[in-house]
C-alpha cells in the first residue's frame, strides 16, 4: 500500500466533510496539513464536488442571501438618492458631513465636493473610480452604508438621472457660451486638485 | 441526470430579464440561488489560488464579479465550474491589487476574455462528460464513486468492499486521480 496515497485519501474525505459541515478553519487546516501536495488535494476536493453536481439551496437560504449588500442589483444614484431620503438629509447637510469626515474644511474644498457628489448622485460621474476614501465616508455618513456602497461600486451606473442639472434643451444665449469657452478655467486649488483625486476626476 | 447547465442558463436569463425590468428583488433572488448552487466549488476554487484568510478574501472578489456578471453581462453559460475558475484568477488580481490600495479599474472588472489557462477540469460539468469519465473507472473505483454521490457513509462502502476505510479512500483517490488525467487529456487533446 503506498501510504503517501492512504494520507492524501484520508485527508480527502476528512476534508469533504469539514466542506460539507461548513468547517472553514478545519478545511484550511486539513488541506495544509497536505503539504507540498495541497494543490493536488484543493483539485481532488473540485473534482469531487463537481460530481456531485450543484447543490438544491432551500427558498429560505435563497431569500437571505439575496438581501445582503454584495446582492444588490441597484446603481449608486439610485442607492445615494434613496438612503439620503430615508436619512432625511438635504443635499447641502451631506456635502457638509461628507467633506468634514474627508477632512476638507476650505470653501474651495467643500464646493468641490458638492459638485462631485452631485455627479455621482445624478449619474455623471462613474463610482468605479472614486477612492476607498470617499466610499467609506459616504457609507458613515448615510449611516452604516458602507458594506452596501463598497459591493455596489462596480454596478453600472445607467442613464442619466432627470435631475442633472445642465441645459437639455440648447442654449439661448449662444454668443455668451462661446465667451465663456474662451475664459481658461481657474488653476484648481490644492483641495480642489485634493478632492477631485478622492473622487477619481 | 438532468443537465445542470439547462437550470443555470434559465436562472441567469429569468436574472438578467427581471433586471432588465427594474424586477431587482427577483434578479437578486435568481442571482442568489446560482450562487448558493456553486458556493461549495467556489469555495474549493478560491483554496486553488490562495491559502486561509486571503482565499476568504478571493472567495469575496470572486463572488463579487459572479453577481456582476450574473446582472450584467450578456453571455450564456456553459459551464459554471469553468467560469468560476475563470473568475478566480482574476479575483486573485483584485485582492493584490486591494493589498496594494490600487482600485479595481473599470476594465478589469469587465475583462473577461483572456482564456485562463490552468490545468483545471472546465469542461466536467457536462453531465456526458462525466460519464465518459466514469468509464475510465474499474467496477470497484466505479462503485465507490457512485456510493459516495449517494452519501452513503464511508464504513458502509468499506464493508460492503471488505475492505479497510483506509484502504476506500486510497482507492478513492486513486479514482479521482484517474478521471482528472483522463480529463485533462480530453481537455489538451481537443
Amino acid at each position: 500500500m503506498d501510504e503517501r496515497e492512504i494520507q492524501l485519501g484520508n485527508l480527502l474525505a476528512e476534508t469533504l466533510v469539514a466542506f460539507g459541515e461548513g468547517r472553514s478553519a478545519d478545511v484550511d487546516r486539513l488541506l495544509d496539513s497536505a503539504g507540498d501536495d495541497r494543490l493536488e488535494l484543493v483539485e481532488m476536493v473540485e473534482l469531487s464536488l463537481t460530481l456531485r453536481g450543484p447543490a438544491s439551496p432551500s427558498s429560505e437560504a435563497i431569500d437571505a442571501l439575496a438581501m445582503t449588500p454584495a446582492f444588490d442589483a441597484r446603481s449608486w444614484p439610485e442607492i445615494l438618492t434613496e438612503a439620503r431620503h430615508a436619512q432625511g438629509l438635504k443635499r447641502p447637510a451631506l456635502v457638509a458631513a461628507l467633506a468634514k469626515h474627508l477632512g476638507i474644511v476650505s470653501p474651495d474644498g467643500e464646493e468641490r465636493v458638492r459638485e462631485r457628489y452631485h455627479e455621482i448622485e445624478t449619474g455623471q460621474l462613474d463610482p468605479r473610480r472614486i477612492s476607498s476614501a470617499v466610499v467609506d465616508a459616504l457609507g458613515d455618513v448615510l449611516g452604516g452604508m458602507r458594506a452596501v456602497l463598497d459591493a455596489t461600486r462596480l454596478n453600472p451606473i445607467g442613464p442619466l438621472s432627470p435631475n442633472v442639472s445642465f441645459m437639455r434643451d440648447g442654449f439661448d444665449d449662444v454668443d455668451g457660451m462661446v465667451l465663456m469657452d474662451m475664459v481658461l478655467p481657474a488653476e484648481p486649488t490644492a483641495d480642489e486638485r485634493r478632492v477631485d483625486e478622492l473622487f477619481g476626476v | 441526470m438532468a443537465d445542470p447547465s439547462v437550470y443555470d442558463a434559465d436562472l441567469v436569463r429569468r436574472a438578467r430579464v427581471a433586471h432588465a425590468k427594474g424586477d431587482l428583488r427577483t434578479a437578486q433572488n435568481h442571482a442568489a440561488e446560482l450562487w448558493l448552487r456553486y458556493e461549495k466549488q467556489a469555495r474549493a476554487i478560491s483554496r486553488k489560488r490562495a491559502r486561509g484568510d486571503e482565499a476568504d478574501e478571493v472567495l469575496g472578489h470572486l463572488q463579487l464579479r459572479f453577481i456582476k456578471w450574473v446582472y450584467f453581462r450578456q453571455d450564456e453559460p456553459r459551464n459554471m465550474i469553468g467560469l468560476l475558475n475563470q473568475m478566480a484568477s482574476y479575483a486573485y488580481g483584485d485582492v493584490q491589487r486591494h493589498e496594494a490600495s490600487q482600485p479595481v479599474t473599470v476594465e478589469e472588472i469587465e475583462d473577461y476574455r483572456q482564456p485562463h489557462t490552468d490545468r483545471t477540469l472546465s469542461a466536467i460539468l457536462d453531465r456526458a462528460e462525466i460519464d465518459q469519465l466514469m468509464s475510465v473507472l474499474s467496477e470497484r473505483e466505479r462503485l465507490i464513486i457512485e456510493r459516495e454521490l449517494a452519501d452513503v457513509p464511508d464504513s458502509e462502502v468499506a464493508a460492503e468492499l471488505e475492505i479497510e476505510p483506509n484502504n476506500l479512500h486510497q482507492i478513492r483517490w486513486r479514482a479521482l486521480k484517474r478521471m482528472r488525467e483522463a480529463a485533462d487529456q480530453q481537455e489538451w487533446g481537443s
